[in-house]
């Protein structure tokens, strides 16, 4: 068994103006999958990212520059991780074809996790 | 039945808890938070469907949803008032096994005199049952504008009433005007949209056992007098009756399927087993209500062997008697067509047509249509199949229809 990563991207203002119970309808589809993983025994773990609040910390020949993140200038921000356990990427892409993050959204990546300093 | 998948789970999950939750700090803070208490219990519920996203559903989501209400709503009632003592030890109320059933007070909240039938009835789905206005909309077959319109509206009165304020003690009334309007509100909200439509089939199943959950607390509440509590017997046994044919009345592709094309192989023979015990418990009264009558009709409907429309005739007799309401007016009539006697169903219609103005009312064109085909008048039964039509339906009631219509001669 191997662990892989799902990086779950979204576009900056993807759940900024949308009714509060479209938004609850959207986020139960993701509950629903991670329950029907769980089940499986294939989800590890997963971690929300909040979208207010971030900060971008560049070092510059004057020090480290500290500056608000995300930027408004980029397209995508990681809305959140999600750690699933299967036996090959090829078996990491089928399942993660099931994700309800197709349905609202356009893309995600995997990345296997290194495990050999385990 | 297919299994519900996870999906269904959730919603099913989030419905029950925002009532329950609404109920339970209503009862706790009073109904003039209402505004208050449910922003929080939406807000508990957008927080914690958040962390399952991540984290999966912990084992006893209740408590946790009740934990992170809770303490929202005494943050956000702290900045109102700020004496509120900080030890509201809220975590330890927390009881699924709690004898007073906080939906029944909120129930009885919504029960109140001045709030009109269907605001009632609305309230009941939105509060009560936890439907959003959205759903109550679907259900209704009106807009979620005009239902969110309705239900401020409604909330504003409820929460002008004369209701007890951060102490819980004081029981809303309950005396027999009180337990009427209970009665018929769950009745009502149990019966809406006769025909289900596609996708709701689970929602009307959890309104329906709410409904009948709660039919069966207030027929054992001490309350109550042998007569009301029989009546509430009575209306449980109906209820179940009805629920047990839910599955049947609908094909896999969501369209409505009339009693007598109905696979009784779907009905749910437990709940009618159910509805058989209380209406053997709702005999014990001095006088019977319309309940038991429409009970025993729903009882003969789910008779496996045959259905015995020369008796569910004669009980339609009866209840004419006491609750003439034109739906049961209509189904009157329908039970005569079954019972051979088509001429006396149309009689019965054209004068309902005359008492009350239903031209646009699908189920009485339907009825006069299945009596005129009986009859052999099969141009006038079309004519009344493409009235049924012009009349407000929905889509899968509107193919039901021209079906029929396609069916005749």
């Amino acid at each position: 068994m191997s662990k892989f990563a799902l990086l779950l991207n979204h576009p900056l203002d993807r759940y900024v103006d949308i009714p509060e119970d479209d938004y609850i309808n959207i986020i139960k589809d993701y509950v629903a999958w991670v329950q029907d993983q769980v089940e499986k025994g294939i989800y590890v773990s997963g971690h929300k990212l909040s979208t207010a609040e971030g900060r971008r910390l560049n070092k510059t020949d004057s020090g480290i520059e500290v500056l608000d993140a995300p930027t408004t200038e980029i397209a995508e921000i990681l809305g959140g991780i999600m750690i699933i356990q299967t036996d090959s990427l090829e078996s990491a892409v089928k399942i993660a074809r099931s994700h309800p993050h197709f349905v609202h959204n356009d893309s995600l990546e995997i990345w296997p996790l290194d495990e050999s300093v385990d | 039945m297919t299994k519900p998948d996870h999906r269904d789970v959730v919603d099913r999950l989030v419905r029950r808890q925002r009532s329950r939750l609404v109920a339970q700090l209503l009862a706790r803070f009073g109904s003039r938070h209402l505004t208050l208490i449910e922003d929080a219990t939406q807000d508990a519920i957008v927080s914690a469907l958040e962390h399952w996203m991540f984290d999966g559903v912990p084992d006893n989501p209740g408590a946790w949803l009740h934990r992170v209400s809770s303490n929202r709503a005494i943050d956000l009632l702290r900045k109102i008032k700020p004496e509120l003592p900080y030890d509201v030890d809220f975590d330890t109320r927390f009881d699924e096994t709690d004898r007073r059933d906080p939906e029944l007070h909120l129930l009885l909240l919504c029960c109140q005199q001045g709030i009109s039938a269907l605001d009632q009835h609305l309230l009941m789905l939105n509060l009560v049952l936890g439907l959003t206005h959205q759903e109550v909309a679907n259900l209704t077959l009106s807009s979620t504008a005009r239902i969110s319109q309705r239900l401020a509206r409604a909330k504003r009165k409820l929460k002008r009433g004369q209701v007890p304020d951060i102490d819980r003690s004081a029981e809303p009334q309950m005396g027999s005007a009180e337990i009427d309007t209970l009665a018929q509100t769950i009745y009502t909200s149990f019966n809406i949209g006769y025909f289900p439509r596609q996708g709701e089939q689970l929602i009307r199943q959890d309104v329906a056992r709410e409904a009948l959950r709660l039919a069966v607390t207030i027929a054992t509440d001490p309350r109550l007098n042998q007569n009301e509590s029989g009546s509430f017997y009575a209306l449980s046994a109906l209820l179940s009756f009805q629920a047990s044919r839910f599955a049947a009345r609908e094909d896999t592709s969501g369209h409505p399927v009339l009693f007598v094309d109905q696979d009784r192989g779907l009905w749910d023979y437990q709940l009618i087993e159910r509805g058989n015990e209380f209406l053997l418990k709702s005999r014990a009264v001095s006088q019977i209500s319309p309940f038991h009558l429409e009970a025993a009709i729903a009882a003969l409907h789910v008779n496996l062997e045959r259905t015995d429309w020369n008796a569910i005739d004669s009980l339609y007799e009866s209840l004419l008697r006491i609750k003439a309401t034109p739906g049961i007016r209509i189904s009157a009539a329908v039970a005569k067509t079954h019972n051979h006697q088509p001429d006396a169903a149309l009689q019965a219609l054209e004068k309902l047509e005359q008492d009350f103005d239903l031209k646009n009312y699908a189920p009485l064109h339907l009825a006069r249509a299945e009596a005129l085909r009986k009859l052999g008048y099969e141009e006038q039964a079309k004519a009344a199949l493409d009235q049924a039509l012009c009349s407000e339906n929905s889509l899968p009631i509107s193919k039901l229809i021209m079906q029929k219509k396609n069916s005749v001669n």
